[in-house]
Parts: C-alpha cells; structure tokens; sequence
C-alpha cells in the first residue's frame, strides 16, 4: 500500500474515452493503465468514508469540571479495506476563562459505552487509537490537520470505526466551543 | 442467477507490468508483449469491489449532552418531523441502505424503571421503523452513555432516482436522539441479475486478445461512480421544520434553527451563520471544511482541472417576502448569494460553491492561511424581520464535471 497513486499518469481522475473500435475488436491493454489509475483516484480520494457536521448550537465543553468528560458518542463509520488513517477536521475557540481546553478524538473498534465523566478507555473492547488538539484562542482556529492521524482498527466483521469526542478543561472557569466537526479516511 | 464476488481487499490497484505494449529485455531490445487478459481482470474485479462496497453516509446528524450547555429538549418527541434532510440520490451502489440511531431515555436526571413505545421512523432512500422498545434502565446523571440504545433500520432500496430526495426522521414514545446515520450497506457480492451496476471480469479470456466490450464496461462504469456516487460533504437539521418554532426571530437562534434578525443583525448586514460576529471570510473563520485534494476531474495544472463544484442544499424561509433574505456562501475561489422570499420552509440550492483540489491542508504544519483553504463559509442578512435556516446539506454537484 502507498500513498501514491501508481499505474500510470492522470493523479487526477481524467474521463476515460469511450472506447469505440468495434464490438469484440481486440483493444490494446493500455487502456487498462488508464482505468486502474482512475479507481485508485477514486477510492482514495473521492469516494473515502467520510461524515461532517456543522455543530449549532455550538457543542461545548462542560460547566466547572477539570475531569476529562464525553462530548458525544458517534454511530459507526464503514471504512473498508484499503485506508491507513482516519483524520478529523475541527474549528473551535475558548469561550470563557483563560486556560487551555484539550479536545481528544477516540477512533475504536466498537462504540463507548461507558461513563460520561470521568471518561475511561478500559470501557472500549478491542483496539483503538485516540490524538488531541488544544483550544488556547479566544478566536476561532481550526486544528491542525497534519496532526490528527489516528490507526484504523475496524471491527473486523463489519469494518466499522466508531468515534468518541472528548474534553477536558484546564480549569474550572474554561471551557471551548465547538463550531465544525468531522471525519475522514485517508490513505497515507 | 449469478453472483460475482466484489472483493474486501484493495490497495492500490497496479497494472503497469501488465499493460505496456512495448518492453526493453534483458538484451535491451524493445519486446512487444502479448495482450495479458490480467490487466482487465484486475479492473474489472476492482471496479466490482468500489460498486459493491461505496458505503457511504448520506446523512449523519450528532446531538452532544454535556451538562449545562444544550440538551435534546423534553419535546423532540412531539416534533414532526423531527430531523428533515436533503439526501443526494444519484447511485444505486448495490446495496440497500441502512439507518442507526443512538439514543437515551428523555430525560437523563430521572431514573426511568420503564419507558414503552419508543420508536423511530424515516422514509430516507426507502422507509422503515425501528422495532417498538423498552426502555427499561435505571440511568445515573453521570453515567448514561451505558444505557445508550442502538437502533437499526433497514431502508429496502428502489430504483436510483437520480436526483435529491428530501428524507425525514421522526421519534416516538421517548428518547433523546444523540446520533443519526443513513449509509449504504456494502454487497459481499453483486447480483448480475439485480439492476445495478457492475463488469464481468470472465470476458478478459486467458490467453485470447483483450476486447473493447469489457473495456466499454469498465469506462461506463467507472465513469458513473467516479461523477455520481460522492458521499455528501456536511450535513446539518435543526429540529423540526419551523413549525413550533419557540423563540422565532432570536438571533442567532437555536436547536430549532438558525436565525438572522434584522434587530439584533443590523440592516443587510452580512453575518456568518456560526458566529454573527463574523462578517467576512477568513481560513480561521468558522464554516464548512471540504476535503479537495486530488479530487477534480481532468489535468490537474488547469482551472477546470482543479475547479470542484458544490450544491449547498438549505431549508429556509423569511417573515415576509419584503426582507430581502439573502443566504451566501462563500469559499477562497467563489462568492454565491440566494434571495430567500418564502415565509414558509423551502428548500433552495446556492449553486457552483467552487473548492480547489490542488491544495492538500493535509500536509500544511506552518501556514496557518494555507490551512483550511477549501472551507466554505455560509452567512445570512435581512434588511427587515428574519432569516431562519432549519437544514443544510452540503454535496458534490452531480454529475460532476470538468
């Protein structure tokens, strides 16, 4: 597996020409390079497993609380074979109080099914991976992408990922709002 | 009737050894090779695969339930519907598709010993309720997430319709909804009998020429999905569809919709759904980030090339036809504006909102204004009354194009 699409050029989908030599005409297998490229383009790209959502109300972290705290509990994401990470995409700022607000971002075998805070990730059965951004800006910032790469370990039956958004305050008078939440397989 | 394996696996698919007319060997003389019926093979089989296994979420709307910021009211249950979306319907996909909603009992500072006929219903890509349930718990304020309820429904899908759908959900009985999920099902096997699409890799003849009829499926195949079956970017419902609506005209609104309010917004002011404080586009500012990279069609190093088109579908409407409601939305590479002149919910479309698929945000750690380039930002102004958003989803323009 590679992060590069292989084959031949066209990294970018180029519609195919309709082949037109005749029926049953033998064809040169060149053609095939062409359409190989293209599925890569496509799965990889374009058809990746991916949700997105705009959160209004703004989701928040919680009231006068330093315990790390469930946010929400996401249904399952299909991801089938093929994919190496899975990255999140979110836009948040702090609005109130002055510490850092850390977002974690749970990606599992199966949903949470524990407590909402304390958070505990021995209630997750399987495997799982789990990477985190700060809020420290009293205006709105989105994290940053590159960092946000967590390990695919689907449920091996059905290929789904489940994902779990956490918080935690830096201290009881923070707290940070949540404008933008989503994501995405990517094979890197 | 026959079936044909779709295939789990894939990684990236490589028929370069296998396609070359001409190849230099050991001698360095040019060769001219056979034409291998593994190439096709191979297409025709990895085709199968994304045809039967593109099992995209169509429609996905979260519910956070952290104390002391907004809950899923009392009465979710009274509304009908209570989650209206428009679900982009432009490929079979070979599956059917499937709903799963996560919920709790309605209130989570209450010990509910039993709650009876709690249900749901939707008409999303087909129509199906979930069985009659029992909540039958003893939910804790702080420990509730134990006592979340899966539900699934399966949607028997109909024939592609080849446009928009607008799909409903409603909640009976009890329950506070905190997911939604409407994805297609993936296929183990594609049935050839069955109207969707697929190739039949057993025409790629071991040992005989490659013939264009196999080559024609690929290319009308691939074609379909790579323009047509793009899973929708964000999706977003208000509860409700204005109905009801309890704090009508309280800008910037709330779990029952958007507002813009002329008092509270000033005249024609052009004011960022997310953030009214927010009156012109910025990487930072909040909206809608759509994955680009590598996803247009055509040569990469031209405009049309790098040009994505996007349809952001919106269920809107104004006090009155005299607002001038305007809806906009906004990327780095296109500015598009809607008048909104319905006082009843309607859905309208802001069309060709343009990304650029030549920047990756993925692999930029220094330039925060290169971060979020392919973001798109949605705003609103009135110059009288209000402005009221209860849905939007954003997608791909379909078929897209060049």
């Amino acid at each position: 597996m590679s992060g590069t699409l292989d084959a031949y050029a066209n990294t970018q989908y180029r519609p195919v020409s309709t082949v037109e030599t005749g029926e049953d005409q033998p064809l040169s297998v060149r053609a095939y390079a062409d359409y190989a490229s293209a599925i890569n383009n496509y799965k990889m790209l374009v058809g990746a497993p991916r949700r997105g959502q705009i959160c209004f109300p703004h989701w928040e972290s919680e009231d006068n609380t330093t315990a790390q705290h469930v946010v929400q509990v996401f249904g399952p994401l299909y991801v089938p074979d093929g994919y190496s990470v899975i990255r999140y995409d979110a836009c948040t700022r702090r609005s109130a109080g002055t510490a850092d607000v850390i977002w974690t971002v749970y990606a599992s075998q199966t949903p949470y099914f524990g407590n909402r805070t304390p958070f505990s990730a021995a209630t997750f059965l399987g495997n799982f991976d789990t990477q985190g951004f700060t809020t420290n800006n009293d205006s709105w910032k989105w994290n940053d992408a590159t960092s946000s790469d967590m390990v695919i370990y689907s449920d091996q039956g059905s290929q789904f990922i489940y994902i779990t958004l956490l918080a935690t305050n830096g201290d009881a008078s923070s707290r940070s709002e949540m404008s933008y939440f989503g994501f995405r397989a990517e094979l890197r | 009737m026959t079936q044909i394996d779709t295939g789990v696996f894939w990684a990236n698919v490589d028929v370069s050894d296998e396609s070359e007319n001409w190849t230099v060997d050991i001698d360095n003389a040019s060769r001219r090779m056979g034409c291998s019926a593994l190439a096709p093979n191979i297409v025709a089989s990895s085709l199968n695969h994304l045809l039967g296994r593109t099992g995209h979420i169509v429609f996905a709307m979260a519910t956070p339930q952290v104390a002391a910021t907004y809950l899923h009211p009392d009465n979710a249950n009274a509304l009908n519907p209570l989650y209206e979306a428009m679900i982009p319907d432009y490929h079979r996909e070979a599956t059917n598709y499937r709903a799963v909603i996560l919920s709790f009992p309605p209130d989570r500072d209450l010990n509910w010993a039993g709650w009876t006929n709690t249900y749901f219903s939707t008409n999303a890509l087909g129509s199906g309720v979930s069985a009659n349930a029992l909540y039958d718990i003893n939910s804790s304020d702080q420990n509730y997430y134990q006592e979340t309820r899966v539900d699934i429904i399966d949607l028997p899908r109909g024939n592609v319709t080849n446009s928009n759908q607008i799909a409903v959900l409603n909640a009976y009985g009890g329950a506070r909804i905190i997911d939604v999920i409407i994805y297609g099902q993936s296929a183990d096997t594609l049935d050839s009998t069955m109207d969707h699409g697929f190739v039949e890799p057993a025409k790629a003849k071991s040992a005989k020429p490659v013939l264009d009829d196999l080559a024609e499926d690929c290319r009308a195949r691939l074609a379909e999905i790579r323009t047509q079956a793009i899973p929708p970017v964000a999706t977003w419902c208000a509860q409700g569809t204005g109905t009801g609506f309890s704090n009508a005209g309280t800008s910037p609104g709330d779990q029952l919709g958007m507002v813009v309010n002329v008092a509270s917004d000033q005249v024609n002011n052009r004011v960022n759904l997310m953030d009214h404080a927010i009156t012109s586009r910025n990487s930072d500012t909040p909206g809608i980030y759509v994955h680009s990279y590598r996803q247009g069609i055509g040569p990469e190093d031209t405009v049309n090339g790098t040009t994505i088109r996007h349809a952001v579908h919106v269920l809107a409407h104004v006090t009155n036809a005299e607002c001038n409601g305007k809806l906009y939305a906004e990327s780095k590479w296109s500015n598009s504006t809607l008048t909104i002149d319905r006082n009843t919910p309607t859905w309208v479309t802001i069309e060709d909102v343009i990304t650029n698929s030549a920047w990756d945000e993925s692999i930029y750690t220094d330039d925060e204004g290169a971060l979020r380039t392919n973001k798109i930002d949605l705003y609103g102004s009135v110059n009288q009354g209000a402005l009221y958003v209860h849905s939007i989803t954003v997608a791909r323009k379909v078929p897209q194009t060049a």
